[in-house]
């Protein structure tokens, strides 16, 4: 072997390196490269990094007081003589702008408890636990007298805040009612305005929409135009969905989702302004058997039609669902804890006026 | 250098997206193919792929 032949035969062993080191370094930066991809999807989106995460939360809708309305006056004209030996009952005093509407459903300000209804002057809220020949769910009727009774809940108290169990989150808030809500920490996408503070703008699929009026829509991801949602004030924006009913409240047949089969589901359904509905559909998974197999998606839309709802949206399923009741989880457990949930307190929040006013008073 | 690592980005970023689409079978609510951190990735793989297709129908076509 002359000088030559050396040099380039070690020119060719430099080239090439063997197929095992080869395949051993394809296989490591196919194992960095799902590590970025979980550090992008997962990681970063969950600590509110590069998914559309608003530095400063922006303050959308804030619920003014609703004044309570004023006795009913009487006729103009005719002056009105009260007989001086007739004592007049007091007006009733109604809470909320939604007080003397649902009037049958409030009390006059004393609180009604019974082992699953709780009634006030500010909230009306019972629930049933259905049990069918493979399904078990609960429906949970809300009437709240003013729009702030209704509200999301944090883990933790603060977005981002980490994840608790159900009955964790709804003891944090003092919430007569609570199911679980959109997951929205799952995702670095999607939508988040939770009491009218807009904290991520991201869009991800259909959307539900509860103005600051009570009035409560869905929309599709096509529909949905940002700058008339922000213009519109919204008081709680949920991403998860999807819809569950078409603008005359009978169920869709098309989901804008891939998740069909029969599975535990959570939903939120409107009537109209001031009434609700929280349904939670018991179901099972491997290692988890719950009595109930779940409901598909056309099953969830057709109970939300039989109810009557106007508008209905499906939140996050699977073992993120969860219904408590007076602080406690009712529900089966599937020992998941979730970021957020979706609640009935009988209390309006602290706001900054009413903080203020207390300060002085 | 860029051509001898081509076919190695080509191979591995397949491989990591076939992972990916597997486990969007098992779990579809996690949404691995429909958010941007996918699609961006994938628009660029597709780019290589033409680029190393090129290559290599020009390599074949000097034999």
């Amino acid at each position: 072997m002359n000088e030559e032949t050396k040099r380039t035969s070690h020119l060719k062993k430099k080239k090439h390196m063997g197929v095992g080191r080869m395949i051993a370094l394809d296989i490591l930066a196919i194992g960095v490269g799902l590590l970025i991809f979980a550090l992008f999807h997962h990681v970063l989106p969950h600590y509110g990094i590069l998914n559309g995460e608003r530095s400063e939360p922006v303050v959308l809708a804030t619920l003014a007081p609703q004044p309570t309305p004023a006795p009913t006056p009487a006729p103009a004209g005719e002056p009105q003589e009260t007989p001086p030996e007739e004592t007049a009952e007091p007006a009733r005093v109604y809470s909320g702008r939604w007080g003397e509407k649902f009037a049958d459903k409030f009390t006059e300000g004393e609180v009604i408890q019974t082992e699953n209804s709780y009634r006030s002057g500010n909230i009306c809220v019972s629930y049933e636990r259905v049990e069918q020949e493979d399904v078990i769910y609960f429906i949970a009727d809300v009437y709240v007298s003013d729009l702030g009774y209704l509200r999301s809940g944090f883990a933790n108290g603060k977005y981002n805040g980490g994840f608790l169990m159900v009955d964790e989150i709804a003891q944090q808030e003092n919430a007569v009612a609570a199911i679980s809500g959109d997951h929205y920490a799952g995702r670095g996408e999607g939508v988040v305005v939770r009491d009218g503070v807009l904290y991520r703008e991201t869009r991800f699929g259909d959307v539900c929409v509860l103005l600051s009026d009570g009035t409560m829509v869905t929309l599709t991801n096509a529909e949905l135009d940002m700058d008339d949602l922000k213009a519109a004030a919204p008081y709680q924006v949920w991403a998860f969905g999807p819809e569950l009913l078409d603008d005359e409240g009978h169920a869709l047949e098309k989901f804008n989702t891939t998740v069909f089969p029969k599975n535990p589901r959570s939903a939120i359904g409107y009537y109209e302004p001031g009434h609700y509905v929280f349904v939670e559909v018991e179901g099972s998974r491997p290692g988890y058997w719950s009595g109930s197999r779940g409901m598909t998606m056309d099953e969830l839309a057709q109970l939300f039609e039989s109810l009557g709802c106007r508008s209905a949206y499906n939140l996050d399923g699977g073992q993120s669902v969860g219904f408590a009741w007076m602080g406690e989880r009712v529900s089966f457990n599937y020992n998941r804890s979730i970021p957020d949930i979706i609640y009935v307190a009988d209390f309006l929040p602290e706001t900054a006026d009413t903080a203020e006013q207390t300060g002085e008073g | 250098m860029f051509k001898k690592l081509l076919p190695h980005i080509c191979l591995d970023t397949a491989v990591i997206f076939l992972v990916l689409w597997v486990l969007d079978r098992f779990n579809e609510a996690m949404h691995f193919l429909s958010r941007d951190v996918f699609k961006i990735p994938f628009a660029v793989f597709l780019v290589l792929v033409l680029i190393e297709s090129v290559i290599l129908i020009i390599y074949q076509r000097k034999e």
